[in-house]
């Protein structure tokens, strides 16, 4: 960290250029917010249209999934974000898959009596 | 010194430091939750046919929850524009708007959500009972559809029966005036150390469980739906709209019990990964309620300075909310609707 770093002072008021790309912005972020209602009502609608347990679990989160994707592309800004971050979430994706990996592995080398849990 | 970096970005990273840092912060969330949400899949998958319940929770009131959190996260975003924009009063709009809508949220969960499972009361009946209480479970008729059991007899408590032989009767008459309980013997009057308590709620039934002495022998509670009328194949699965209540009693000996509790964490796997979960996550949507509404008051002083930094911090603070919002879209699939 170099002390005699200066951060720029008050920044210049945006162009009339600039304005006009956030106003398209703005109109994006309103249309994301209401194509993420439609998705909520549709996790919603399908989780009671299926009757096979594996089928719904699998379609429910999948429609979450895709409501997730489009706040962490559009409102979070990932899809225009540096490699940086998205070195990071990779990791972080990795030890995520291994974590689940673990509970699988736990699942799978059950030891009889001491997994089932009647509450 | 000037902290460096508020504005501008760093040569190596291409990034202001407090964005790398948040995302790195939201790294170790991601892990903490999947570390939670890991640990519900175990349980779930470990419970025994029947035991891992499904409709408890109100789906409209979930549904409700989504939508506002979705809309702060939308408000949010614009609140962030308008700073970039330069448009200060708009901003303010924005960000009182999201400070409002997450009060809401947590309203609805502390007013509503939490006090409803506080008040209802579960009784898990013994697997080698559960014909005495065909009635209520309708277990046989479950089986032959194909679907799994129905362990539990849920509703709103009214009376606990206790058995008093090992009990100090001045003490536990004491206890119950501390309450303000009632006893009256029980119904059959053969034993005449049971009791009869009408109970306001199963916090007296928990205080009840811990009187030094007292057993608890049995319970009358007026039944939801589903157990005064399990044949009814509109319970079968779960519904948009929680089963409601009725008056039909139905009396419990506690012989025949294995587990009771009201929806509390520990009634189940189910509601304390319920509880922990939700209440963590409300904890998140709390922490940035205080964030939001410090900016809100005292937001203008960097904002005058530099603005560039203050719509940084927002972004910041943004992505955290995000990440909030984003875990809220798993929790209530999960919890609510699967």
């Amino acid at each position: 960290m170099s002390d005699d770093h200066k951060e720029p002072a008050v920044q210049a008021p945006p162009s009339e250029s600039d304005v006009a790309a956030f106003n398209k912005h703005l109109k994006s972020y309103v249309i994301i917010g209401g194509i993420e209602f439609l998705f909520t009502f549709l996790t919603v609608g399908i989780s009671f249209f299926f009757e096979n347990m594996g089928t719904k679990i699998a379609v429910t989160l999948l429609s979450a999934a895709a409501n997730a994707i489009l706040v962490a592309a559009i409102l979070m800004h990932l899809k225009d974000e540096k490699k940086m971050i998205w070195k990071v979430l990779f990791f972080t994706g990795a030890f995520l898959v291994v974590l689940f990996f673990l509970t699988w592995l736990a699942r799978s080398d059950e030891i009889a009596g001491v997994l089932h849990n009647h509450h | 010194m000037e902290i460096p970096h508020t504005v501008t970005a760093r040569p190596d990273t291409g990034l202001y430091n407090a964005k790398l840092a948040i995302w790195l912060f939201l790294a170790s969330e991601v892990m903490l939750f999947g570390g939670l949400f890991s640990a519900y899949v175990f349980l779930r998958m470990g419970a025994d046919d029947g035991y891992w319940p499904h409709g408890l929770l109100n789906v409209p009131i979930g549904t409700i929850n989504t939508i506002i959190l979705v809309s702060s996260s939308i408000t949010i975003v614009l609140a962030w524009a308008s700073l970039k924009m330069r448009q200060w009063a708009r901003h303010k709009m924005y960000l009182g708007i999201t400070i409002g809508l997450g009060v809401l949220f947590l309203g609805i969960k502390l007013g509503n959500e939490y006090p409803a499972k506080f008040d209802h009361f579960g009784v898990f009946i013994k697997k080698d009972k559960w014909a005495q209480y065909e009635q209520y479970l309708d277990n046989d008729g479950l089986k032959k559809k194909g679907l799994p059991p129905r362990p539990e007899i849920s509703g709103h408590l009214h009376e606990v029966e206790v058995d008093l032989t090992g009990a100090d009767r001045q003490k536990f008459d004491d206890f119950l005036l501390g309450r303000g309980l009632e006893k009256k013997p029980a119904e059959g009057g053969e034993n005449a150390n049971l009791y009869e308590i009408e109970v306001k709620s199963p916090r007296d039934a928990e205080a009840l469980r811990k009187a030094p002495g007292v057993k608890v022998a049995g319970f009358k509670l007026a039944l939801d739906e589903v157990n005064a009328d399990p044949t009814n194949v509109k319970f079968d699965h779960p519904s948009f709209f929680l089963p409601g209540h009725t008056e039909k009693i139905a009396t419990i000996h506690g012989e025949d019990v294995d587990w009771w509790s009201a929806f509390y964490p520990k009634h189940s796997a189910y509601f304390s990964a319920y509880f922990l979960i939700t209440g963590l996550h409300g904890l998140h949507v709390l922490g940035g309620i205080v964030v939001f509404t410090y900016f809100f008051f005292f937001g203008h002083k960097i904002y005058r300075r530099n603005p560039e930094q203050q719509a940084n911090r927002i972004e910041v603070v943004g992505l955290y909310w995000h990440f909030v919002d984003l875990v809220w879209i798993f929790v209530f699939p999960i919890f609510y609707l699967l």
